[in-house]
């Protein structure tokens, strides 16, 4: 085998590409290595075993010298495994998970905080999150779980359940509704418009995760940003100094934001 | 119901064409297969019975009965194949290496071409390209081919040089340096060109909608589908979208003409206007080096996004002279969606896209027959490697598809 030089590697589960957020910390990631003179391979597999041998392969063929773990369980195989190979490894980790190797650590409940104090000081009135599935971890997505006064509507159509609650909203008294995909976002927007429901008077719409297709939609909308980009450098950083043996600990992730446009 | 498409039992590419049916009909039948391409049933059998041995189609199953023999089902065997997409950029290379149906299985980023003459980096991707296929597990026999994306013209080998954004590359001949190092067929166009395939190919826009894909690096490109097809031209340089005068006063262009897109609003312009302003630099932490222009563009753009005023300002400029620029395409063409890809966009897209649905929306002559679609190629970092990966499945395996390209010579 050439040698092309050390990489930084990342297994991608499916399910996990088209997250915004994820889409957002893969990215960021490559800038810090490229400017320590390193390159980032990304491998998508369907599951655990496959992951599991992707990291064996890895440690027999060489040029990879360090992994970026994407969200960890307790107990997790791969820590055991890549600690077996002796392969240096990275973690984005929930802060609720006790974590003896360098890892990024999320507040799973930062991005509801966040939303909560958005919504005490720019909202009076009925708060809807609707979604159609439970976002994966690890990048804080305990929506709104733990506030009683954010209501949580499960929903095969996001659209649709949204244009509903819309229908039953006015200016005196307004809703705020929360969807989980940007995607989603947009198309409530538009079904919100296309019913003459009046966007941000009679319903404010928050998206939970920020990304340029929130930004350029045909009025911006409001989101969480739920800082990719930062989270990306940090493991990026890391990654860096764990292959370098030196000490990095864990740090915890910049609190997410509520980005103010058009829609609220 | 689609009407069969005839073709000829002699035609060299009737195989391709067949292949072609089954990746974009999902699931079908060698009775479908037959009524929608024209051709007999003994023949679509001897077809699809060579894809089957090649290890290009698979059976998975039997249709419903409707009385009579079941038939079998076909599909795509997509894990049979696989293709590396590698976009030339000067800030960074990305390879993507995906399988028949143009889902990624992986990708390496490495430095970009920013440092060395292409003689140096033809060796170093030879050896990427090499260690990557391993560390994905994937057998070199089982690559079609390379695609590779880059900026600017196709001007052969020994070509006059003249591009700033591309430098030595547009005259290099990559396809005769990079083949023997790397022992499979490379076939090169351009960013754009590459990105709007890439949007085609992954089923994002349909086969009977035109569109055009304005692709953001160091420069701008155009990539154009018209009936499913990337529209080449007399030379296949269709797209010099960067050289389009938006102000027949401005500033002379390396080109020789004045005021092009490129001069006013590409990356380069950006950061010489944040420059005039020292107190924007030093807080930017702007590098002041030629060589790194991109990473100084992207400071400026990230600070655009997060509603910096100046920088805002900056990127609000450069993005009415590429609205000015969309807007005479669309006028020309006749177009109903427009893409923004490349890192360019990256970070302050929305910034150009709001900019363009606001000049296509309020002055496009066909304003009021349809509405114009402006939207952000997701993920703008990776259109053109994808894309280009698409490209190589194109050549190896739909050449007819690949050859349909409009071209403007007569």
């Amino acid at each position: 085998m050439t040698d092309a030089g050390e990489s930084i590697g990342l297994v991608i589960r499916h399910g996990r590409d088209g997250d915004p957020v994820a889409d957002a910390v893969v990215r960021a990631i490559a800038g810090p290595l490229l400017a320590a003179g390193l390159r980032f391979v990304t491998r998508s597999v369907t599951d655990e075993e496959t992951e599991l041998r992707t990291y064996r392969l890895w440690a027999r063929v060489g040029g990879i010298a360090g992994v970026i773990l994407l969200g960890v369980a307790e107990p997790d195989a791969r820590i055991r495994l890549l600690r077996q190979i002796d392969m240096p490894f990275v973690a984005l980790a929930p802060a609720s998970t006790a974590v003896d190797y360098p890892a990024v650590t999320v507040n799973a409940t930062a991005a509801s905080t966040a939303l909560a104090g958005f919504l005490d000081t720019h909202h009076s009135g009925r708060c809807v999150y609707v979604t159609s599935q439970r976002v994966p971890e690890p990048f804080g997505t305990d929506a709104a779980a733990d506030d009683p006064a954010i209501e949580i509507v499960h929903a095969d159509d996001v659209v649709d359940e949204s244009v509903r609650l819309g229908a039953q909203a006015s200016e005196a008294a307004p809703i705020a509704l929360v969807v989980d995909s940007d995607h989603d976002a947009v198309a409530v927007l538009g079904a919100l418009e296309a019913q003459g429901i009046r966007v941000p008077e009679a319903v404010a719409l928050i998206c939970w995760s920020d990304s340029l297709v929130c930004q350029s939609a045909s009025r911006p909308i409001t989101a969480i940003d739920r800082r990719g980009r930062e989270i990306g450098t940090e493991l990026g950083l890391a990654a860096i100094a764990a292959i370098h043996d030196e000490s990095f600990g864990s740090v915890a992730a910049p609190a997410p934001v509520v980005v103010i446009r058009e829609t609220t | 119901m689609t009407p069969p498409r005839r073709i000829g039992p002699s035609s060299a590419n009737t195989r391709s064409v067949v292949l072609d049916m089954v990746r974009s009909g999902g699931t079908v039948t060698r009775t479908e297969l037959a009524g929608r391409s024209g051709l007999t049933p003994t023949s679509i059998a001897r077809i699809v019975k060579s894809l089957i041995e090649d290890g290009l189609v698979v059976e998975t199953g039997f249709s419903e009965s409707t009385g009579g023999k079941r038939s079998s089902l076909l599909e795509l065997n997509t894990a049979g194949r696989f293709a590396v997409g590698l976009s030339l950029d000067a800030g960074r290379l990305t390879y993507v290496v995906t399988d028949l149906a143009g889902s990624v299985i992986g990708r390496l980023v490495s430095p970009g071409i920013e440092q060395a003459g292409p003689g140096e980096d033809v060796v170093r991707i030879a050896r990427e390209l090499g260690q990557l296929l391993v560390q994905l597990d994937i057998p070199l026999e089982s690559v079609v081919g390379v695609g590779v994306a880059g900026a600017g013209l196709d001007l052969g080998a020994g070509a006059e040089r003249l591009s700033l954004t591309a430098t030595e590359w547009e005259s290099f001949a990559l396809n005769k340096a990079l083949e023997p190092r790397i022992g499979l067929p490379v076939v090169r166009d351009n960013d754009a060109a590459c990105a709007a395939l890439g949007q085609y190919w992954a089923g994002r826009i349909s086969a009977t909608q035109d569109f055009a894909t304005l692709y953001m690096s160091n420069g701008f490109g155009l990539g154009l589908m018209v009936g499913g097809s990337i529209a080449r031209g007399a030379s296949s340089n269709v797209g010099e979208i960067g050289h389009l005068i938006v102000d027949v006063d401005g500033p002379e262009c390396w080109c020789g003409a004045r005021g092009c897109l490129e001069m006013l609003a590409a990356p380069r312009a950006v950061v010489a206007a944040a420059l005039e302003d020292d107190e924007l630099a030093d807080r930017l932490g702007l590098s002041r080096d030629p060589h790194r222009f991109r990473a100084d563009f992207e400071a400026i753009a990230r600070a655009a996004a997060g509603g910096e005023a100046r920088c805002c300002a900056l990127i609000q400029r450069s993005a009415r002279y590429v609205a000015a620029a969309v807007l005479s395409i669309v006028n020309v063409l006749d177009l109903d969606r427009i893409v923004l890809a490349g890192p360019g966009f990256a970070d302050a897209g929305a910034i150009y896209v709001r900019e363009i649905r606001d000049q296509v929306t309020r002055f496009a002559r066909t304003r009021t027959i349809h509405p114009v679609i402006v939207e952000l190629a997701d993920p703008g970092l990776d259109a053109a490697a994808g894309g280009a990966a698409t490209l190589a499945l194109q050549h190896a395996l739909t050449p007819h598809a690949a050859a349909a390209g409009w071209s403007g010579s007569s």
